[in-house]
């Protein structure tokens, strides 16, 4: 059953036409790429399927449901977690009450992740957890954010370049976090480093100038040298 | 030491005040000018409750609960549509709740002056280290230290209050994570309007209850918030301290400086550290002024560029020639100031519909300018052309340095630096007494004499005085239409859409916003030396920021996306204003209630829609 369908949704900034027609299926259970170029149109794929840009035309069906036009914290609190780019960490607040004030929006703490669980995984942010946000690396931000979506036990993520800006040993972590993640939780993951993508992804999708331009498993996609030439100037 | 605890009783009434304003800057992004309206209805039910119930200490449990339930009220029906929309629009929304509130006041309480009598409790005084202290005193200081005892405690130390924090920090983050962002808004509003509910309980002990008197404390509180910071109550506090010790001795020890000094602070601040001591900077939002114009807009300009709006202009300028045959004498006089204020709102839109810039500070270039005049009338020469050109060099002058200052902010700073150097002109104009006539201002100018090589006209009959006003505007109107349809208006429009393309374009944008400001204040000060000869007198009020906001209502009348549109607004608002008064002693009820209006359903104004008509006209 899929989690997630996209259908044929366009979006728009304003005026401006951002995405054209852009259908895409994510399994239970998988992995999916969105592999793109800078101002492909990813962020605005995952915008629109969490509401905070919502689509004019289209339809997206989570769990077999509707969530086109609902507002952003309804589908949220439904079940998809979204890990915005830039990492765009609560600066003001410590780490812990990063993640602390997520308890609001699943207060009956169901589902596996909590604190606790986080800070096991990942000593690091143990360490850090009465810092504030403004004051950590770029890659300890992007480990906040991730965390602090987790903490709503999304049953889909919704990661938005994740790896952008930062060092090769920082970017091993996050996979590895992803890797711990995806044992639960169906991940749609947009990315523009293709090579960062296909030993995580089942399924993937390239989108280029808004318009999903090609399909398929991570081998069939690493197979295509045709197509990294042209989309994703590998 | 007396002075010293007047000064923290004083700062304690403006820390609960601003720290309220705070909040709904910091989390709504809204600078709200009925803060201190809220601020005295929490004193005037203070003293319904005194009076009815015969107990202050209920008062001051029900006024704040009161004042906060009505701005959750007007946030959830007022605010929450506007917020997609430029900052300016929720701002004319709260300077139309001015008008409405103070008017329910005025039906409820009446117009007289209200004291609120001091609980035996809190009346008297003793003695400490020889000095006399007010129990009242004592009392507003213990509040406003348990305020912010109480703020810190929520804050951060509850979920609550952590939750707002990461709302304010990123809105559209904490809404994807499933935060209920509006609903936390109304909360945040009804917050800070229960502290200025709060605020006017404490003043009832202090003050003369009245409805305008909170204009003082609604102006300091702006001081406050941006000298300690947006997002910071540590800041509030310090900075409330500083400005109550200040504003109180100052006006001991420096009575002439004390205004102007606590300005100039928030000049250098506003300039140098737009962040304040503790605060971070406001979210810019990044929205164009003119909204829902979509490709109209452009459709619009091309219209304004033809010959059909000459033709227009024309008849508009021939219909005021002949208008004084078939008017009344005293509709002769009004129609001459209508046309004074149309330049002045006219010029004030070239900054804000054609450039995207909201300023407050344009009173204080039409204050310079009629001063000017007047000044030069009265001690130095009766030659108009004289008074006249000196009059502009010294408005231009005004004009240079506040738009000097100003153009490296942008967005809200802008306005709000605008304003600072509105009220620090305003604060000289009041106190220079020997130069301006203080706060009774300056009257008796003499009429202007027109030179014409040896021909010599007087300006002494109304009727005179409108053809030689119409004259000057018709001019002033022809200029700014030539250079707003010139390449270089073309360029002020693309700032005015989008300020960041327009600088990768290779246009120096800051220039232009420059010179933008510095035609807008050429002409704004012409409106000046207009009015001051032909009303016969000049006060203090007419410099006062207040009258900055007359301009920003008549051009969203009229329409902000049109030349002539604030003219027709002028025009609007004063025959409106004039009929209503003469039906209903609440007109400021009817008047603030139209600009609400407006503001929430119309923002086009009346020639934006005229033109949206006529364009559907001509395409079908």
């Amino acid at each position: 059953m899929n989690e997630l369908e996209v259908r044929d949704i366009n979006s728009y900034y304003g005026k401006s036409h951002i995405l054209f027609g852009v259908s895409l299926d994510v399994a239970q259970g998988q992995v999916v790429g969105l592999i793109g170029r800078n101002g492909a149109g990813k962020s605005t794929t995952l915008k629109s399927i969490i509401g905070l840009v919502p689509p004019r035309q289209g339809s997206i069906t989570y769990q077999g449901r509707n969530i086109c036009g609902l507002p952003s914290h309804r589908i949220a609190k439904l079940g998809v977690g979204f890990v915005p780019e830039d990492r765009r960490v609560f600066s003001d607040l410590t780490v812990l009450d990063n993640l602390e004030i997520m308890k609001q929006v699943n207060p009956r703490g169901e589902g596996q992740w909590s604190v606790e669980r986080i800070f096991d995984l990942f000593p690091k942010l143990a360490q850090l957890k009465d810092n504030r946000g403004m004051d950590l690396s770029g890659g300890e931000q992007q480990m906040v954010t991730i965390a602090r979506t987790l903490m709503i036990n999304p049953s889909v993520l919704l990661l938005d370049e994740p790896t952008e800006g930062l060092a090769p040993l920082i970017v091993r972590e996050i996979k590895r976090l992803i890797q711990e993640v995806r044992k639960t939780t169906t991940i749609l993951l947009a990315e523009q480093n293709l090579r960062f993508v296909l030993d995580l992804i089942d399924y993937g999708y390239v989108i280029d100038q808004g318009k999903v331009v090609l399909q398929g498993t991570a081998a069939e996609l690493d197979a295509d040298e045709h197509a990294k030439q042209k989309y994703l100037g590998v | 030491m007396a002075y010293v605890i007047n000064g923290l009783t004083f700062a304690m009434m403006l820390f609960v005040l601003s720290a309220g304003l705070n909040i709904i800057l910091g989390f709504l992004g809204v600078l709200n000018f009925a803060h201190g309206a809220l601020f005295i209805l929490g004193a005037y039910v203070t003293y319904a409750v005194t009076q009815t119930l015969g107990d202050f200490w209920l008062g001051l449990l029900i006024a704040p609960l009161v004042v906060g339930l009505f701005g959750m009220l007007i946030e959830f029906v007022f605010l929450r549509p506007l917020y997609k929309r430029h900052h300016v629009y929720t701002i004319l929304l709260t300077f139309g709740l001015i008008l409405v509130i103070y008017d329910i006041i005025k039906i409820i309480w009446g117009s007289d002056v209200k004291t609120v009598v001091t609980p035996p409790l809190l009346s008297g005084s003793f003695t400490l280290f020889g000095e006399i202290i007010p129990v009242a005193s004592v009392f507003i200081i213990l509040v406003g230290v348990l305020t912010a005892g109480g703020l810190w405690f929520i804050f951060k130390k509850t979920t609550f209050g952590k939750i707002l924090t990461a709302i304010s920090l990123d809105r559209e983050i904490a809404n994807a994570l499933g935060f209920n962002v509006a609903r936390r808004g109304t909360l945040a509003f009804g917050l800070g309007a229960l502290l200025a509910g709060l605020a006017g309980v404490l003043g009832s002990l202090k003050l003369s209850i009245a409805a305008g008197v909170d204009a003082e404390f609604l102006i300091y509180s702006f001081a406050i918030v941006v000298i300690g910071g947006v997002g910071s109550f540590r800041g509030t506090l310090l900075a409330s301290l500083i400005v109550g010790e200040m504003s109180v001795l100052g006006g001991v020890f420096l009575p002439e400086l004390s205004m102007s000094l606590i300005f100039v602070l928030l000049v250098v601040f506003l300039t140098l550290y737009p962040r304040g001591m503790f605060g971070r900077e406001i979210e810019q939002m990044h929205v164009p002024v003119v909204p829902y114009l979509g490709n109209v807009a452009t459709a619009f300009q091309r219209l304004s560029a033809t010959q059909l709006s000459l033709l227009s202009s024309l008849l508009v300028v021939a219909l005021l020639v002949v208008a004084p045959l078939a008017l009344p004498k005293y509709w002769t006089y009004l129609l001459a100031e209508i046309m004074v204020f149309a330049l002045f709102a006219i010029s004030f839109n070239v900054l804000f519909g054609f450039t995207g810039m909201l300023s407050f500070g344009q009173a204080s270039i039409f204050g310079a300018g009629a001063y000017t005049i007047s000044l030069m009338l009265i001690h130095v020469t009766g030659n108009w052309w004289l008074a006249f050109a000196a009059s502009l060099v010294i408005s231009t002058g005004v004009a240079v340095i506040i738009g000097l200052m100003s153009i490296h902010r942008s967005e809200i700073y802008f306005g709000m630096l605008t304003m600072a150097f509105a009220m620090l002109f305003y604060s000289i104009i009041y106190k220079w007494n020997s130069l301006t006539g203080g706060a009774d201002g300056l009257s008796g100018i003499p009429s202007p004499v027109l030179k014409f090589g040896f021909t010599e006209v007087e300006i002494l009959t109304p009727l005179a005085n409108y053809y030689f006003i119409l004259v000057v505007v018709a001019i002033c109107y022809f200029i700014l239409r030539t250079i707003m349809n010139s390449p270089f208006g073309q360029v002020l429009l693309a700032i005015r859409e989008n300020p960041t393309r327009t600088e990768f374009l290779g246009l120096p944008v800051k220039k232009y916003k420059f010179i933008a400001f510095v035609i807008a204040g050429v002409f704004t000060g012409v409106a000046g030396a207009l009015f001051a000869p032909f009303a016969g007198t000049i006060d203090a009020l007419a410099s006062h920021w207040s009258k900055s906001g007359e301009p920003i209502f008549m051009s969203l009348i009229g329409g902000i996306s049109t030349l002539i549109g604030p003219g027709v607004g002028t025009l609007f608002y004063y025959v409106l204003h004039s009929y209503i008064v003469s039906i209903t002693e609440y007109w400021q009820l009817v008047m603030g209630s139209i600009l609400i209006t407006v503001v929430m359903l119309f923002p086009m104004g009346i020639t934006g829609y005229a033109k949206k008509f006529i364009l559907s006209f001509k395409s079908s």
